[in-house]
């Protein structure tokens, strides 16, 4: 299982802070986010870095277990 | 992972300056040495805003000998709810004014650099370059983009931290950190700007005033901790905070495999898997190896890396009747030392030791409070009980004198 920590704009979009989900790779865990919660996470994921184990990584990336992905939106306020 | 300091100690402090900053000098892990590297750093801060604002306070306040300001902006009353250095009588003055003002008023020693002017491809290199550390507070995103990607041309570790709303993320970047520490920058945490319009601005949606303060704080913290070498920096790591559920996250960084990896390479085979964790905050960080024949040196001041102090053990002690023996052999001259009471002079005036010099603690851990007594002659010290004898006696031992401290103060002195 995949450990997905939702932060921002995503938790919000998400209603949570986290979840377990089970996916082979980014593009899955992706697709498989925006089942789940909707166009309104998936229009924050299109902006969004995931983080597998603290790497930015395109939907390619092959997800092992016991991975944690974090979902970070931008934002550049100061 | 510690880091060495980023730059070499300055001059010796003065009188004046160890009275100021003498809740740093009692951090074993700043002291005399943390603090002449600080008074000698240079610091450029991008943005006189809302993170700005906090953050040059407190560099200013800490002593940092040479700020940059850098911000073409003019003060607007909506800016007041958050950018807490600028006043209502300043609204319509441009911020590097207002902001130079207020912070020479708090360190009129420090050298203030002003620049009123945006930062673009043109000119940013040779604004930032010969600084030691930037910290980034901008509000746009082209600007965040050339600031990083201009530190990490330059090799200067950059404190960067972002703002929305109820949210923020900060972090430490730098291309060229020392061995064996991997160099990321804001690239490997969003590689690419998001379009234009796509993200809103805090202008568009809204930003708690205090979050500047509670992040501007903390990367004024992070650039002292560079500057001075004590403590972990944020490198390799996003905290990230969210002020409406007060709660504060660590995400791991690390540099992104693609930038190494050839064409149709798997990004992620490269990099090895975080152990697995029971729990999921915080996860604990797999430090990438660095690449064949190591990173680049840091081209920036450095110094030796400092050990962390020892704890005060080992100190003698001296029993209040045994000081009133040495006391009187000392007037036979028959004995040899010198008794150094290292209270405030406001306690030392209500009541002293007979035959006892003035030295506070905040000069007596300096090199200037030490310079009138002499290595080859045994200082003894005391307080009203004793810590503060005792953390002085720490820095003596350490500059080459023999010490003892007296058990229990003035106080057991007075009750013998």
């Amino acid at each position: 299982m995949t450990e997905v920590r939702y932060f921002a704009a995503a938790a919000e979009a998400a209603g949570r802070s986290g979840e377990s989900l089970a996916a082979g790779t980014v593009g899955e865990l992706r697709e498989l986010m925006v089942s789940r919660h909707g166009e309104a996470l998936e229009r924050v994921l299109s902006r969004c870095s995931l983080l597998v184990d603290g790497v930015a990584s395109p939907d390619d990336v092959s997800l092992d277990d016991d991975t944690v992905v974090d979902v970070l939106p931008p934002f550049a306020g100061g | 992972m510690p880091l060495p300091p980023l730059v070499a100690p300055g001059p010796p402090l003065t009188r004046a300056d160890s009275d100021r900053l003498a809740r740093h000098l009692m951090l074993p892990q700043v002291g005399e040495d943390g603090q002449r590297r600080i008074m000698a750093a240079r610091v450029a801060v991008v943005g006189a805003g809302g993170l700005g604002s906090p953050v040059l306070q407190y560099l200013a306040a800490a002593g940092v000998g040479t700020i940059a300001i850098i911000d073409d902006d003019v003060v607007e009353r909506s800016n007041l709810q958050r950018q807490v250095l600028h006043t209502v009588a300043d609204i319509g003055r441009r911020k590097v004014d207002s902001a130079a003002e207020k912070i020479a008023e708090l360190a009129p020693r420090a050298t203030l650099v002003k620049h009123a002017v945006r930062l673009d491809a043109g000119n940013a290199e040779q604004i930032l370059g010969g600084y030691d550390v930037v910290l980034d507070g901008t509000d746009n995103f082209t600007t965040r983009y050339l600031v990083n990607d201009t530190c990490a041309r330059l090799g200067t570790p950059l404190v960067w931290a972002s703002i929305f709303q109820f949210d923020a993320q900060v972090s430490v970047f730098w291309s060229r950190p020392p061995a064996p520490a991997a160099p990321v920058t804001l690239r490997d945490l969003f590689p690419q700007a998001p379009p234009e319009g796509s993200v809103p601005s805090c202008a568009e949606a809204g930003v708690l005033g205090v979050l500047c303060g509670q992040v501007g704080s903390v990367m004024a913290a992070e650039a002292l901790k560079l500057i001075a070498g004590f403590g972990e920096p944020l490198l390799g790591r996003v905290l990230v905070v969210d002020a409406l559920n007060a709660r504060w996250t660590e995400v791991p960084l690390r540099p992104r495999a693609t930038a190494q990896a050839g064409p149709g390479a798997r990004p992620a085979a490269s990099v090895p898997p975080v152990p697995s964790v029971p729990s999921v905050p915080p996860v604990p960080l797999t430090r990438v190896p660095p690449p064949p024949g190591g990173y680049p040196p840091h081209p920036g001041r450095t110094g030796p890396a400092r050990p962390t102090p020892p704890a005060p053990s080992g100190i003698g002690r001296i029993s209040a009747d045994e000081l009133d023996r040495r006391l009187q052999a000392r007037r036979r001259r028959e004995d040899d030392f010198e008794l150094v009471d290292v209270r405030d002079p406001a306690e030392f005036a209500q009541n002293s030791i007979p035959g006892a010099q003035l030295i506070p603690l905040s000069f007596a851990l300096t090199e200037a409070g030490r310079t009138g007594l002499d290595t080859h002659t045994e200082v003894i010290l005391y307080c009203k009980t004793g810590p503060r004898a005792d953390r002085a006696a720490t820095a003596f031992e350490r500059a080459g004198f023999r010490t003892a401290v007296l058990a229990g103060g003035i106080d057991a002195w007075e009750n013998r």
